[in-house]
């Protein structure tokens, strides 16, 4: 029986090709959609599953309250988890790691530039980065030693054994190599090129050691099977408390799962907002999406065939079948066609798979191998069988044998209304998917044009060194020389960051209330000549002037908050020392492009802590003239670093990263969508236009013009694409406000845009219908009339 | 075999109530023939449905042999069918997706025969119907009169009791019609009892007797035999 069933609806495949492909294409299409965006879930959800005590690992976050603002991020003091491995008993391990930083790896002439950690000694217990070389128990005991990927190790060593040879460190300290690891895979959260253990001065460890306060380290636990985690978090606070009695940040730990560490990422109030999961629901909702739309298109031509697949059931019905048996071979047919769809989507993965992955910047496979994988396809068949076939089998096997036999069958107008309703639900969903890619790249745009307070083009930015800093103003003047340069400055942080915060200094006359949190920066003589910066009141750093190194530039969101009348020569205190404000600088956009400017004060750069050099280009001096001439000057001054630069209009619009792939990927899925959605409309205007055949003739012996008549068929259609926008409008606006809402600098949504998208819709309706029309409407009437 | 008795069908749309068959007497014997004549909308296809169990009456009796079966479900009506009724129409109605062979073993599937059985069953008719060397041919390949043997084979290959004829020869010539009716008559003489509605005297004269309809009703029967 079955192999009849499919037997006919190959033949029914083959001969109706127009219509099998269609419903094919619609379907390969969604469901290669569907394919993309499962396999990227997937692989969201594959983050940190390799370590092999997954569950009970656990990162520490912690939230403080500043000027009634809760922040919850890492930064868990030294002595934190020495304290919980000593006293916690369910805790296994306790370790604890800097935040990644950049480093030059040396070994003889082959110097890199790498990014590690400082780690606790049992960190390779704790996280089980598989070693290919040395023994992971010991491996960071010892205070001088390193660990390297393979990669790395391969970059430094070529193919010599690495394995207890020497590494310098930014041309200071000796490490010796006493483990490889296997390149960390993509999906893992925690990424570096090399670690080494922490290691203090006997005087600097009896501060450190002992400093509750300070918070520059990020957390990990992994406790034994069954802890009560609420607990456990109890008692971590506890442990802080004892240790920490006068706490002003009301610091309040937690601990986050290795589950969540991916998807969970954001914290607001203290309480996790989600994170990445919140893009992984979206995608999950335009899977399944797409996939509707595709099995609408499925439902509506097959539907929409049924005068001609009539007579089939007709004499099936009259030969002994039974109801079941043709809803069952129906849905065979739809299934076949799932199935060579799924084909074909599976190849078209296939070949498009390495541009998703430039475009969403993983390295996705097809998980072949992976069981799982075939688990969602063979559910993804069976799910778009059902939700396209099923619906279809009932209609088409409902038919009554008697009446189609008897030859005066039509199929009933009843099922234009759920056809219909159908269409409607295809374009809304289209039409939301448009809007929300329109408004998400105007609020990129919105952001990226957004006034930055500064000039981030042809501003180069420069890592600094111990070294470097020492002959900073040999640099400076040696630049100057070359004639590609204007103005150089330098600066702790990048122009495109900020690392330091902390609580603003005190005014004379300050109110009680009156605490806020800053943004601080150390920059050098030339600041606001280099970066493009606007003073607003005062002046710029400048060099050579002792006085400066107590100087101090308020931005304006600081001053807003001071409301100082005539700033500029008064006297502030921070951290115990007096400082003059010297200027009040407009607000520079450093941190998130989407939000307002925090406050932010400037002090004079001190040779402490190399930071970066800041070069601004002479205008219409082309970069890649300009940097061979700054390299060979930084190579002179600075031998033993590696030569790098970044621009920081290039390292602003890496802020863009998250939006820019959500904003392409919508841009891809909206196009689809609406073009699954034509194929469907298409389809569904030739079919409609077949059985109106003799209709057309007539009315246009009656003298209908080939206008009139493609306006006659087309109206139908306007009116539904029309409906689905009215209904589409609305929600696309609740959605996307929703989403602009998470972002404190971004666009109003505007009508225009609504009114754009819709007129597009419908011309595009239009076309669709006066290409299927002109055909009909220009064939002569008379040889349709003596055909009928 | 079939036993009519006050059989009522009324066609109902939002404004006009049509009665089709109005309180109708029918009586037909295992191993008959029967032609019914009237002219058009008098109800003979609506008889013929019923008679099918492709419909249900609205009111009145209806038994098969010797089974009321007016009242039966759609599932009960199937099984009747598929064991019973054999039908041959007008325009064929056969499957245009499928072979000659395939259209005439689809009753055989429907009622589980195995596969070697039917093999066995749908050569048997073919070579009886001489449509052997059109067996891979699909139907609109064949002429009017070749379809309708072919219909005529489908219709008799599970060797149903009654074969329910709705203007067999209505689309051919006269020469494939009279073919046709050779055949119907044959399966006749071997036992299976058939219900022809007709428009052509000269077909109806095959048949052992004629019932004429008009308005739902049955008015007047010859006796040929």
């Amino acid at each position: 029986m079955i192999i009849n069933y499919l037997k006919i609806a190959f033949r029914n495949l083959l001969r109706q090709k127009a219509f099998s492909f269609t419903n094919i294409l619609g379907l390969s299409i969604g469901l290669a959609c569907a394919l993309f965006i499962v396999m990227w879930i997937l692989d969201e959800f594959s983050y940190d599953r390799f370590f092999k005590n997954y569950d009970t690992i656990y990162s520490i976050k912690v939230t403080r309250t500043f000027d009634n603002t809760k922040n919850t991020d890492g930064a868990v003091a030294y002595p934190l988890t020495n304290a919980i491995a000593e006293k916690i008993p369910q805790v296994k391990y306790a370790v604890e790691s800097t935040y990644p930083s950049s480093h030059v790896l040396a070994f003889n002439e082959n110097k890199i530039k790498k990014t590690g950690y400082q780690v606790s000694a049992n960190f390779f217990k704790l996280f089980t980065f598989p070693f290919l070389q040395g023994n992971a128990a010991t491996a960071v005991t010892d205070p001088n030693s390193v660990v390297l990927t393979a990669a790395t190790a391969q970059a430094l060593f070529g193919n010599h054994s690495p394995l207890g040879k020497l590494v310098t460190l930014d041309n200071q300290q000796t490490y010796k190599v006493t483990g490889v690891i296997a390149d960390i895979p993509h999906n893992s959260t925690l990424q570096f090129d090399f670690v080494i253990p922490y290691s203090f001065s006997p005087e600097d460890y009896q501060h450190v050691a002992n400093d509750w306060v300070n918070a520059f380290n990020l957390g990990y636990i992994e406790v034994l099977p069954g802890t009560n985690i609420a607990a456990l978090e109890k008692q971590i606070n506890q442990l802080y408390k004892q240790n920490n009695p006068n706490d002003d940040a009301k610091t309040s730990y937690l601990l986050q799962p290795m589950s969540e560490w991916r998807l969970y990422s954001d914290f607001k109030d203290g309480k996790n907002v989600g994170g990445m999961i919140d893009y992984v629901h979206l995608f999950s909702i335009i899977a399944v999406v797409i996939l509707l739309i595709a099995c609408i298109n499925f439902m509506n031509l097959s539907t929409a065939q049924a005068e001609k697949r009539a007579k089939e059931v007709g004499v099936r019905k009259t030969l002994g079948s039974d109801r079941a048996s043709l809803v069952f071979q129906f849905f065979m047919e739809s299934f076949l066609m799932v199935c060579i769809a799924f084909v074909i989507a599976l190849l078209l993965v296939y070949l498009l798979l390495p541009s998703f992955n430039l475009m969403v910047d993983k390295q996705i496979k097809l998980p072949f191998a992976n069981a799982k994988f075939w688990l969602y396809a063979v559910l993804m068949i069976v799910f778009t069988a059902i939700v396209a076939g099923i619906y279809p089998a009932v209609y088409l096997s409902s038919f009554n044998a008697a009446t189609v036999l008897k030859g005066t069958f039509k199929a009933s107008n009843k099922l234009l209304a759920p056809r219909k309703l159908l269409v409607i639900g295809q374009f809304a969903a289209s039409f939301v998917l448009i809007v929300a890619t329109i408004i998400v790249y105007q609020q990129i745009q919105h952001a990226r044009h957004r006034d930055l307070g500064y000039n981030p083009n042809d501003l180069i930015i420069v890592s600094s060194s111990p070294e470097l800093d020492n002959n900073y103003e040999v640099l400076k003047q040696q630049l100057l020389n070359t004639g590609v340069v204007d103005a150089v400055t330098r600066t702790t942080s990048p122009m495109t960051e900020i690392w330091n915060y902390s609580p603003a200094p005190d005014w004379p006359g300050r109110p009680q209330n009156n605490n806020f949190i800053v943004s601080a920066m150390a920059v050098g003589s030339d600041f606001a000549k280099t970066t493009g910066a606007r003073m607003i009141a005062g002046r710029d750093f400048k060099e050579g002037s002792i006085a400066d190194s107590t100087g101090i530039i308020y931005n304006k969101a600081a001053m807003d908050k001071m409301n100082l009348p005539d700033p500029i020569g008064k006297q502030v205190k921070f951290f115990g020392k007096t400082f003059t404000i010297i200027g009040v600088m407009d607000n520079i956009v450093m941190a998130s492009p989407y939000k307002q400017v925090d406050p932010m004060i400037m002090l004079f750069y001190d040779n402490k802590r190399p930071g970066f050099v800041d070069i601004r280009l002479k205008n219409g001096v082309q970069p890649q003239n300009a940097i061979p001439k700054i390299a060979a000057i930084y190579k002179t001054l600075n031998p033993a670093y590696p030569f790098e630069y970044k621009f920081a209009d290039d390292e602003f619009n890496k802020k863009f990263a998250t939006e820019e792939l959500i904003g392409k990927l919508t841009n891809i899925f909206a196009s689809i969508s609406i073009f699954i959605c034509c194929i469907g409309l298409a389809g569904l205007v030739s079919f409609s236009i077949q059985k109106r055949f003799k209709e057309i003739a007539i009315r246009k012996i009656l003298g209908a013009s080939v206008w009139q008549i493609i306006e006659l068929i087309a109206a139908d259609f306007l009116k539904l694409v029309a409906i689905a926008i009215v209904i589409a409008i609305p929600i696309t606006w609740w959605l996307m406000n929703g989403w602009l809402n998470n972002y404190t600098y971004h666009v109003t949504i505007q009508p225009m845009v609504f009114a754009l998208v819709a007129i597009v819709m419908l011309l595009i309706t239009l076309i669709i219908v006066g290409l299927n029309a002109r055909n009909a409407a220009t064939t002569n009437p008379a040889t349709v009339i003596k055909s009928e | 075999m079939i036993q009519i008795k006050q059989l009522k069908k009324v066609y109902r749309t939002d404004e006009v109530e049509t009665v089709a068959l109005n309180a109708i007497n029918l009586m037909v014997e295992k191993g008959e023939f029967v032609a019914i004549m009237g002219p058009s909308g008098c109800g003979k296809t609506t008889l013929m449905n019923i008679l099918g169990l492709l419909d249900e009456p609205d009111s009145g009796s209806f038994i098969f042999n010797g089974i009321e079966i007016a009242h039966f479900s759609e599932s009960q009506r199937v099984q009747l069918r598929k064991q019973n009724i054999g039908f041959v129409f007008q325009n064929f109605n056969l499957i245009d997706e499928l072979t000659v062979y395939e259209n005439v073993e689809l009753p055989l599937i429907y009622t589980g025969h195995k596969s070697s059985e039917r093999k066995k069953m749908v050569t048997e008719v073919l070579e009886r119907m001489q449509l052997m060397h059109r067996r891979s041919h699909y139907p609109q390949q064949l002429s009017g009169g070749q379809q309708q043997r072919v219909a005529v084979a489908r219709a008799v290959v599970n060797k149903p009791a009654l074969i329910l004829a709705d203007e067999p020869t209505g689309n051919l010539d006269s020469k494939n019609g009279n073919e046709v009716m050779q055949l119907l008559t044959e399966l006749n003489e071997q036992g299976t009892t058939i219900v022809m509605v007709t428009h052509s005297e000269h077909d109806a004269k095959y048949s052992h007797r004629i019932i004429r309809m008009l308005d739902g009703q049955t008015i007047m029967e010859n006796i040929l035999v």
